[in-house]
């Protein structure tokens, strides 16, 4: 009990600590135990005082006869970074355009810092968007680009030449000051898109798709830039994205969007490693599904009956289920492991045959075929460069998992 | 790869030089014939003026010819006011139908451009679509209008808008009527062609930044569209200068065009050279909007070289 307490309070310090602190120093600071590797310390959605400074409430959308948005409510803190979620047609771009004023909802209330967006034109409202093609005026350079924003507001001259060679000097871009869109390569377009984005100092700042014309490397290097910036400026980002490791690397928050629905809210972590459905689980990451039907409760674990496997797994889980219940164990492939020899003192053991092999440098794929003609797929690490006995195809193994690296889904 | 030892197929040289063969016989050669009258005198004879070399006499006929070259038609442009004068009421017809039918394209293009795809190919062949009938039918048609018991007279009449009809045929409205609705495709398409292919997503980005719809059309559309205002305009401009049937036709016998005032000199004064004369200065004076309207396209394609 003191114990629990004790901890309590370093977790309230740290809390405090961070608001007095610049940003940068928060980073790679040990959060609190949990799932995932926490990137920073920071949960205001944790905290029953914080208002959010964005809230969809009962949002409706309609085109035509497809429902975009149906009846979502969905908050978003002060200095969160949050990501949109899902695969294309799932509503996550329209709910960003309501915000931006480009689209009414057809039902409900859009808050931004308590205030009912309905009725107020995208022209006055204080969020500022980057597009997904970067809409940048092409006739317009790069300095005249940024600086746009600011005429609207009808700052001094001297004032928005200050503040546009502040938002150069921040995106690395004030030697091209004067050069026009189409001189630009696609990185430094999407640079000038972000500082433009950013130069009427938004309260929350959207982001379409931020990184999807990039390529690999750059979009890696991105990530992380766009990820400073939002710590350094404290300002509450959006993103959409449709893919999925941009959101795990840079959000604080994800929303899983299906159908117009958010399928999961949650860090990026327990999204991972504690899917909600599996939907979710089947989205985000690779992962094996096998359907089952819950037989009973050992201590803090549950015996599924997985036809699968030839028998049952064991599943560490508070889920609340009742025998007979249908379930989907769910298994990422990096938490099964194989052997040649059926391991003792393993608790979930199922025999297959080596099907397919992937092998994609840092990590090696194994598909294993089982008994009854499923497929089972496991992933290590080369921690090494040379294996003396590599498994090999139509070799007979044993996977095997912990009972807590599985998760039981119901949705 | 060098270039050097390749020589194109017959068919391909000859679709290569086959504009510049085009524009030397139909547009060079007939160009100098008019330049040369236009340093001839006129004569009652067939045809109906002096040669202005002597091939019979040679070279010396050449030469008599270049020292008494006479530039009289010339002066007499300059010096009569008739031709200064339907001059100026050509360019300020021109000038006023240009900057109306802007106004009057301007947004049917804009609407046009805004349309879904599968409509917009339909309300495009609309505006096409008078072409299928003969131009000077066309004009004769608005006769019928804008007669003084004409349809529009009729219809005002009915309205009780107005209690006696208009003149306006034979006036310099009629003119203004025929020469916006005759040439307002010519506005519309360009304009249209720029509007179309502008990424909806910048107005959206001019709003988003704080742009009022008017701020961003201003800031957005409008440069943007520029090229398109330039190439309808000049379109519009330079064939209208010269403009002579909807003149003839609705403006009566007081309007007096550059276009009409060559005619009359071929027809009616039989002076060919004097004709000439006023081609090639009309010429000339045209060449300068071409040329801008150069420049502003060379422009227009090195901001889009690259993107």
């Amino acid at each position: 009990m003191s114990d629990r307490l004790r901890g309590d309070g370093v977790a309230g310090a740290a809390r405090s600590v961070k608001e007095a602190r610049p940003a940068k120093e928060r980073m790679g600071k040990p959060g609190r135990a949990g799932l995932g590797a926490v990137r920073r310390d920071f949960a205001p959605w944790a905290d029953p005082a914080a208002a959010p400074v964005i809230r969809f409430e009962g949002v409706c959308k309609r085109f035509g006869d497809a429902v975009a948005i149906d009846n979502l409510d969905l908050s978003i803190y002060r200095g969160e970074f949050f990501c949109l979620l899902g695969p294309s047609g799932c509503g996550k771009s329209t709910l960003m355009r309501m915000l931006a004023g480009f689209e009414q909802p057809d039902a409900g209330r859009i808050l931004l810092d308590g205030v009912d967006q309905a009725g107020i034109p995208p022209h006055s409202r204080p969020v500022n968007m980057m597009f997904q093609s970067y809409a940048l005026f092409p006739h317009m350079s790069v300095a005249q680009n940024i600086a746009f924003g600011l005429r609207q507001l009808g700052l001094a001259k001297a004032d928005i030449q200050t503040r546009v060679d502040e938002m150069l000097a921040m995106v690395q871009l004030a030697p091209l000051a004067r050069r026009k869109p189409h001189q630009l390569s696609g990185g430094q377009r999407q640079r000038v898109a972000l500082a433009r984005a950013l130069a009427r100092r938004p309260q929350v700042l959207l982001l379409d798709e931020p990184l999807g014309a990039l390529d690999r490397k750059l979009r890696e290097e991105t990530q992380f830039e766009l990820m400073d910036i939002q710590e350094e400026l404290g300002a509450t980002f959006l993103v959409v994205t449709h893919d999925q490791e941009e959101a795990m690397v840079m959000a604080d928050r994800i929303a899983v969007m299906n159908h117009g629905r958010i399928a999961q809210l949650d860090t990026p972590g327990r999204i991972y490693e504690e899917p909600a459905n599996r939907y979710v689980a089947d989205f985000i990451g690779d992962v094996n599904l096998l359907e089952g039907v819950a037989v009973g409760r050992v201590d803090d674990l549950w015996r599924i009956a997985c036809p699968a496997t030839g028998g049952e797994v064991l599943v560490a889980s508070d889920a609340m289920l009742t025998a007979g219940q249908q379930v989907a164990v769910a298994v990422r492939p990096e938490k099964i492991r194989i052997d040649r020899a059926r391991p003792p003192d393993a608790v979930n053991v199922i025999p297959g045959e080596v099907w397919d092999i992937g092998y994609l440098g840092d990590w090696t794929t194994y598909v294993l075929k089982l008994a009854g003609g499923e497929t089972l797929k496991t992933s290590r690490a080369n921690v090494s460069r040379r294996v003396a006995e590599p498994v090999t195809w139509e070799e007979t193994v044993f996977a095997s998992f912990a009972p807590d690296a599985a998760v039981i889904l119901t949705g | 790869m060098s270039r050097r030892g390749y020589r194109a197929p017959g068919a391909q040289r000859l679709v290569r030089w086959a504009p510049a063969i085009w524009l030397t016989l139909f547009f060079a050669a007939p160009f100098l014939l008019v330049v040369r009258l236009g340093f001839s005198e006129a004569a009652t004879a067939q045809p109906p003026y002096r040669p202005v070399i002597d091939w019979s006499e040679g070279l010396a006929g050449v030469w008599a010819a270049l020292q008494g070259l006479r530039l009289d038609n010339y002066a007499l442009l300059l010096s009569d006011p008739l031709y200064v004068a339907s001059a100026l009421t050509s360019l300020q017809y021109a000038s006023a139908a240009t900057v109306l039918l802007l106004l009057v394209g301007f947004p049917i293009a804009h609407v046009l451009a805004r349309q879904p795809e599968g409509r917009r190919e339909l309300l495009l062949l609309l505006v096409i679509l008078p072409f299928w009938t003969s131009f000077l039918i066309r004009v004769y048609a608005w006769i019928g209008i804008l007669k003084p018991e004409g349809l529009l007279n009729a219809a005002l009449l009915w309205l009780g808008l107005i209690s006696s009809p208009l003149q306006i045929m034979n006036t310099g409205v009629a003119v203004m009527i025929g020469l916006v609705y005759s040439y307002l495709p010519f506005m519309v398409l360009p304009l249209y062609a720029t509007l179309v292919k502008m990424d909806h997503s910048l107005l959206e980005a001019a709003q988003d930044l704080g742009a009022t719809p008017a701020r961003a059309f201003r800031s957005v559309t409008l440069p943007l569209a520029a090229p398109g205002i330039a190439a309808g305009a000049l379109l519009c401009f330079i064939p209208m200068m010269g403009e002579f049937v909807i003149p003839d036709l609705l403006g009566g016998s007081d309007t007096l065009m550059i276009g009409r005032t060559l005619w009359s000199e071929f027809f009616s004064n039989r002076d060919w050279p004097m004709a000439s004369a006023i081609a090639v200065v009309l010429l000339a004076v045209l060449l300068a909007p071409i040329l801008a309207w150069r420049r502003l396209e060379d422009r227009a394609a090195d901001g889009e070289a690259g993107q």
